[in-house]
């Protein structure tokens, strides 16, 4: 009985080579993990509300060290499923769905988080790596804190869980054999089916790919991160201590911003380098609801400056940390449940956890604003008096986090859309003009936000009054503004151009008579601004003390960042475009955008400043590279500049094609080269004819001229031709294609004597030119051969391509690089401070 | 309430119903022909390829004009034309979305999605199988 039972599960059972250990014990540590998160949740609850110091200390010890098992699970079942993985077994459906024996190692690990449970496992154990660091330095605010971050690892649990209660299948554990997920397939009946299936499914080609590799982590990262501040705020209402968590919890809400942040541009990073959007950022519901949990974030530790200092806008820092988490959770449950359907490139395959997720969600969102809002109604919270000054810093950092909200507000409610049909019923589509439709809003927030950053640092907390240095933020404001015209006049940039951004609503008529009055220019202003504002201030006021030059170098980021979205996207330039040198102005409609371009191999075309040739492919498998070269000559016509882009595409049996871009990068720009179609070389034909020649006779052909030069008695025969008793005539041909090369060969004519004179040829082939020649019959007494000639169809050789040129798209990722170094100085700096509380 | 926080109250009321009234006004409808003839702005339809119609698309005449048939879910046929290069496989298209409107007779789509016969997630097991030669294929609905 007993041997029976670890027969089966450890022993050989009905099935041959299947690793079972493996499964049996990932599924243990999954359900040990999450009893013991449980286990630490309701221990560090006990501790917290224990009035005696024995038992709360007792209670902290137990919840620590079920915390401790639960991280070491998490840990387990993270090696066990890239051991899995690592070594192909793919009994298991999750190795085999999304790994295969030929992919390099860092695609393996990429495998780990493609699917579902993998990056909820990521998640999780990122969430158990920052609950252990908080262990150790939480201090008196560990009790709470960690209750909290352990429930939310008691949730996310679940979602691997792969159990049934009642009928429901809860989660979906990552150790299904697929056998079992696969119940009537008529393989597994066989014992050894593990014989038969030789590779897995792989991992998606579009996601083949070293940002997927790295990506994933860092983002996720900042998704768990976005749990600290949260538990801070939660843990802080309950035990209404509106004071002690202030300090404690800058560090975190700093890192959260840094990473998730660093994450969010990653991403933008591995869209503009690696897929086809043609950008950085399209507005894509996936990505939308990974910048609303940050900007909420970024609210959130603004609002948390202010009340350190004035004591104002404790109830909106609760509120931006609980929303912060509370999109986290809302952008899981768009991505992974299913209901953004075809609105997004990037959403998850639908796994049947809706309810789980809702449930998710709205138990955290749930408690955090109902506690919120029992603290406001019972007006448990602090109040102050004295109101807001209008020129105190902490009245405008407000407006700015109200901005932000609005922002998110936006995004929310149009990525939304597939959520507003559901509840509601209605059958509404996302925008026809998706970009131009958040850009119109959102370029209003940028301008608000840079205008704000630049000239807020200048005033002080809790005072009406504009201290001395204010007047630098009036030098900035007329520096920005002449160095905007400056650059506007220098690089050219009309502001009457429709970019992407709609501006029909607005009266044309203004713009064309004034250009400056423009959203682009309001938002080149207002970009500059951030940068010089905050370089003053850097210099001018904090007299370039490093400690203290977190914001301002953050902030200086941004404008820096702004200033390289406005030329990389509005001076973007489509250099493959078909009609050149037409001014489409007012009416130049997306609709009737030429940006494609046919490109025959060797012959070149002018795009830009650069002359184009296709010149050869490449063979990468899976992937075929074209090389495209660019050549740039000065005004004599010396060549001053010649490299090769190669854009890669593979026509993929399952998806299409799926092209790479190739990007020539210049510290002031990019060229970027795409290729969006190739000739379909399925369905050549072939030509048949047939020709009557004497020697020396000549015969054109659609590529080429076929001469008859003579008859051969004695032709070279493959090796296993027995010719006893035949007789063999070869029939010499050359053959000559267009661009004058001359090939040979000999189709060779059989007579078997022995066999009743049956006869038999062996035809002869140009492979370079793809002719093949038979014979049919020879007439000894006119000496004349008839030839049956056939000619392929030769593919099509040419790309279809794509070419933009990005202005100064480096200051893209400079600007975001720098806000988050900014943001970590500012870190290294309040941890400083949260330890000299704590000691 | 302070009135500083009643004015901010206000104008973040405002603002919010001036972003959400501008957003709804940019969305967009799902139709059919008929009902996109009728509108004549921009709505998305879904539909299906008429595989038996021709199906315009010479690059090196023209790499930024492809035009094909396709029948909305009501069953009217209509002629889209689509500034751009035809997607890959298109043929192979199980489903079609496109976003546009209706110009004189045709349709002029800026934008094509397309759904796939097989998305690359599907579970589809090829086996190798050595002794009885040749593949089989053996497939299982999830």
């Amino acid at each position: 009985m007993l041997l029976n039972f670890f027969a089966e599960r450890f022993g050989a059972g009905a099935f041959v080579g299947e690793k079972l250990w493996l499964g049996h014990t990932g599924h243990f540590l999954i359900v040990f993990s999450f009893a013991a998160a449980l286990l630490a949740f309701l221990a560090y609850f006990a501790a917290e509300f224990s009035t005696q110091q024995q038992n709360k200390k007792q209670w902290t010890n137990i919840g620590r060290w079920s915390f401790g098992a639960h991280s070491t699970a998490v840990l387990g079942v993270f090696v066990l499923l890239f051991i899995m993985i690592l070594n192909h077994m793919f009994e298991y459906h999750y190795a085999w769905r999304h790994s295969s024996t030929e992919l390099p190692m860092k695609y393996i690990i990429s495998s780990f988080w493609e699917g579902q449970e993998g990056s909820f496992l990521l998640w999780m154990f990122w969430i158990a790596t920052l609950g252990m660091v908080g262990i150790f330095t939480l201090k008196n605010y560990e009790q709470p804190v960690m209750g909290i971050v352990a429930i939310t690892q008691v949730f996310l649990g679940t979602m691997v869980l792969g159990i049934y209660v009642l009928g429901h299948k809860i989660g979906s554990s990552p150790f299904i054999l697929l056998r079992n997920e696969m119940l009537d397939a008529p393989i597994f009946q066989r014992p050894n089916y593990l014989d038969f299936i030789k590779d897995g499914n792989g991992l998606n080609p579009l996601l083949q790919n070293y940002w997927m590799t790295i990506h994933p982590p860092v983002l996720f990262l900042g998704f768990a991160s976005v749990t600290m501040p949260f538990a801070f705020a939660v843990a802080s209402l309950l035990r209404k201590d509106w004071d002690g968590w202030v300090k404690a919890t800058f560090p975190w809400a700093l890192f959260s911003v840094a990473i998730l942040g660093t994450g969010i541009l990653m991403g933008g990073a591995w869209a503009y380098e690696s897929l086809s959007f043609g950008g950085f950022w399209a507005w894509d519901p996936v990505e939308n609801m990974s910048f609303v949990p940050w900007l909420m974030v970024v609210a959130g530790l603004h609002m948390l400056l202010v009340y350190r200092y004035t004591k104002h806008s404790l109830v909106s820092t609760y509120l931006f940390f609980i929303l912060g988490f509370g999109f986290v959770l809302y952008s899981t449950f768009l991505t992974r449940s299913g209901i953004l359907g075809d609105t997004s490139v990037h959403a998850f395959t639908d796994l049947g956890m809706t309810g789980q997720l809702l449930v998710y969600m709205a138990f955290f969102i749930v408690v955090g604003i109902t506690l919120l809002i029992i603290r406001v109604a019972k007006k448990q919270l602090p109040v102050v008096q004295k109101e807001e000054e209008l020129w105190s810093r902490e009245f405008w950092m407000f407006i700015g986090s109200l901005i932000l909200l609005l922002s998110a507000v936006q995004m929310t409610f149009t990525t939304s859309i597939p959520v507003w049909n559901k509840i509601f019923g209605i059958n509404i589509a996302p925008p026809e003009k998706v970009i131009a439709h958040y850009n119109s809003i959102q370029i209003w927030i940028g301008i608000i936000a840079a205008l704000l950053t630049g000239f807020a640092q200048y005033l002080t907390y809790r005072s009406g009054k504009l201290p001395s240095t204010f007047k630098w933020a009036s030098y900035s404001l007329l520096g920005a503004l002449v160095l905007s015209i400056g650059i506007a006049l220098a690089m050219d940039i009309s502001f009457t151009q429709q970019y992407n951004i709609d501006l029909s609503k607005v009266s044309d008529s203004l713009f064309i008579k004034f250009p400056f009055i423009s959203p682009y220019f309001f938002f080149l202003v207002a970009s500059m601004y951030a940068i010089l504002g905050n370089l003053g201030y850097l210099f001018l006021v904090l007299k370039g003390n490093l400690r203290l030059s977190g914001g301002s170098v953050a902030h200086f980021g941004f404008g820096v960042f702004l200033v390289g979205v406005l030329i990389s996207q509005g001076k973007q330039q489509v250099i493959s475009q078909n009609i050149q040198g037409i001014d489409f102005g007012k009416e130049f409609n997306n609709d009737d955008k030429r940006d494609n371009i046919l490109l025959l191999r060797d012959s070149t075309l002018t795009m830009g400043d650069y002359q184009v040739t296709y010149t050869a492919t490449k063979e990468e498998k899976p992937n075929t590279l074209y090389l495209v070269n660019y050549i740039r000559k000065n005004k004599v016509g010396e060549t001053v500049e010649n490299f090769v882009l190669e854009p890669n595409a593979q026509v993929n049996p399952k998806m299409g094609l799926l092209a790479n871009p190739d990007t020539k990068h210049y510290l002031t720009k990019d060229v970027f080269t795409h290729v969006t179609s190739l000739p379909d070389n399925r369905n050549l034909k072939d030509t048949s004819l047939v020709a009557e020649l004497a020697v020396n006779d000549t015969f054109a052909t659609r590529t080429a001229l076929i001469v008859f030069d003579s008859i051969n008695p004695a032709p070279t025969l493959p090796a296993d031709f027995n010719k006893e008793g035949k007789l063999v005539v070869g029939i010499h041909l050359q053959v000559k294609s267009e661009d004058k090369k001359t090939y040979t060969t000999q189709p060779v004519f059989v007579i078997d004597l022995a066999n009743g004179n049956e006869i038999s040829s062996l035809p002869g082939a140009v492979d370079e030119m793809g002719i093949t020649a038979e014979v049919l019959k020879i007439d000894p007494k006119s000496k004349k051969v008839t030839l049956n000639i056939r000619e392929q169809e030769k593919p099509a050789d040419f790309i279809i391509l794509k070419a933009i040129v990005f202005p100064y798209i480096n200051l893209v990722w400079l600007g975001g690089i720098l806000t988050f170094l900014g943001t970590f100085i500012s870190m290294y700096r309040r941890s400083k401070e949260a330890k000299t509380v704590a000691a | 309430m302070k009135k500083l926080h009643v004015i901010l109250l206000i104008v973040a009321a405002l603002g919010t119903g001036a972003i959400l009234y501008s957003a709804t006004d940019d969305f967009s409808t799902y139709a059919n022909f008929i009902q996109a003839k009728e509108k004549g702005k921009g709505v998305n339809v879904v539909g299906y390829l008429v595989k038996d119609q021709p199906m315009v698309y010479d690059p090196q005449n023209d790499p930024n004009f492809f035009s094909f048939v396709m029948v909305d879910k009501e069953g009217n046929e209509q002629t889209v034309i689509y500034k751009g290069a035809k997607p890959q496989d298109f043929e192979r298209s199980e489903q079609l979305v496109v976003k546009g409107k209706m110009n004189g007779d045709v349709f002029k789509a800026s934008e094509i999605q397309m759904k796939c016969p097989s998305k690359y997630v599907n579970d589809e097991i090829t086996l190798k199988e050595g002794e009885e030669g040749g593949m089989k294929t053996v497939k299982s609905n999830l």
